[in-house]
């Protein structure tokens, strides 16, 4: 298997500085404030890697009609979404391919969904949030929402 | 493939078009259970096997499966897709004489009310997700748990 930062690299440390505006990680920036070279890795960032790893792996026609496999650079760019608006306790995402070469995200928690689409066919990516026998949904694009994304995503804790 | 995608009116509201599910689209929801993706129903132009063209050649249904044994089988009837928007019609090719289309565009909230909508078939119950987590393992196409990366 390809070492992390060969199959990933976009993935640096640089990613994980602390985010001031969350109780979290706040707390990992106070105790990482005596030890800055180690910032802590969110605990969902590793089976998130694992899934995002196996998925790049599948082949052409993957599902027997016609899919494309996962490109890399979607990839990337899910994964450096994921670092800005979750916290480090936030549960891992389950990672779906799409048919053309893009990767959706997704949580099914406590009656509570969330997808976030990263289509490789030159769409923006998109969101999708909505609750179990209630009338609740939104939806719109992932680069206007970075706050509503990290509100729904800690509300799946 | 076809390039007419037509709404077909001669296959019944109530037909079933059945759907191969790839493991990497059964996710894990509430209580340890599968749920499947809306990601498998998000194509513009979906195929499907025709219940009827299946039925008249003596296939049963689990025959959609026949070169995908390690795929599962949904149905949406012709009905709810055409409800949505979509246009239902025959696709035969050569390696399946009963392939069909569900055409059309498909919204988040579209693809949302497919997935809703659809009914297992194979199996006939939603499975537990340990047993999908296991075998996408042995397939090396996922799975819950981290494994130590180098």
């Amino acid at each position: 298997m390809a070492t992390y930062a060969q199959a990933l690299p976009a993935l640096t440390t640089s990613l994980f500085r602390p985010k001031w505006g969350s109780g979290v990680s706040n707390a990992v920036a106070f105790s990482t404030a005596s030890y800055p070279s180690e910032p802590a890795v969110p605990a969902w960032l590793q089976p998130t890697i694992k899934s995002f790893l196996d998925l790049l792996q599948l082949p052409q026609n993957w599902d027997g009609y016609g899919a494309s496999q996962m490109h890399e650079q979607i990839v990337q760019q899910a994964l450096l979404l994921l670092v800005k608006v979750m916290d480090n306790d936030a549960p891992p995402p389950s990672v779906v391919p799409l048919s053309d070469g893009g990767v959706q995200v997704e949580w099914h928690r406590h009656g509570r969904n969330l997808e976030i689409e990263f289509p490789a066919a030159g769409e923006a990516p998109g969101f999708y949030y909505y609750e179990d026998n209630s009338e609740t949904e939104c939806e719109g694009q992932v680069s206007k929402s970075y706050d509503h994304l990290q509100t729904y995503i800690a509300s799946l804790k | 493939m076809a390039t007419n995608y037509a709404n077909d009116p001669s296959i019944p509201h109530d037909e079933r078009l059945f759907r191969r599910i790839h493991l990497t689209h059964l996710v894990e929801s509430d209580g340890g259970k599968a749920e499947v993706s809306s990601a498998a129903f998000r194509k513009i132009d979906l195929s499907v096997n025709l219940e009827g063209v299946m039925t008249s050649a003596g296939r049963l249904p689990d025959d959609a499966l026949r070169n995908h044994p390690d795929d599962l089988l949904m149905s949406v009837t012709a009905g709810i897709c055409r409800n949505h928007g979509q246009q239902v019609g025959p696709d035969p090719i050569p390696e399946e004489p009963a392939h069909g289309y569900v055409f059309g565009k498909k919204s988040r909230t579209t693809r949302r009310a497919l997935r809703d909508a659809a009914k297992w078939v194979v199996p006939k119950e939603p499975p537990p997700y340990d047993q999908i987590c296991d075998r996408k393992k042995q397939l090396g196409i996922g799975g819950r748990d981290a494994e130590a990366l180098d």
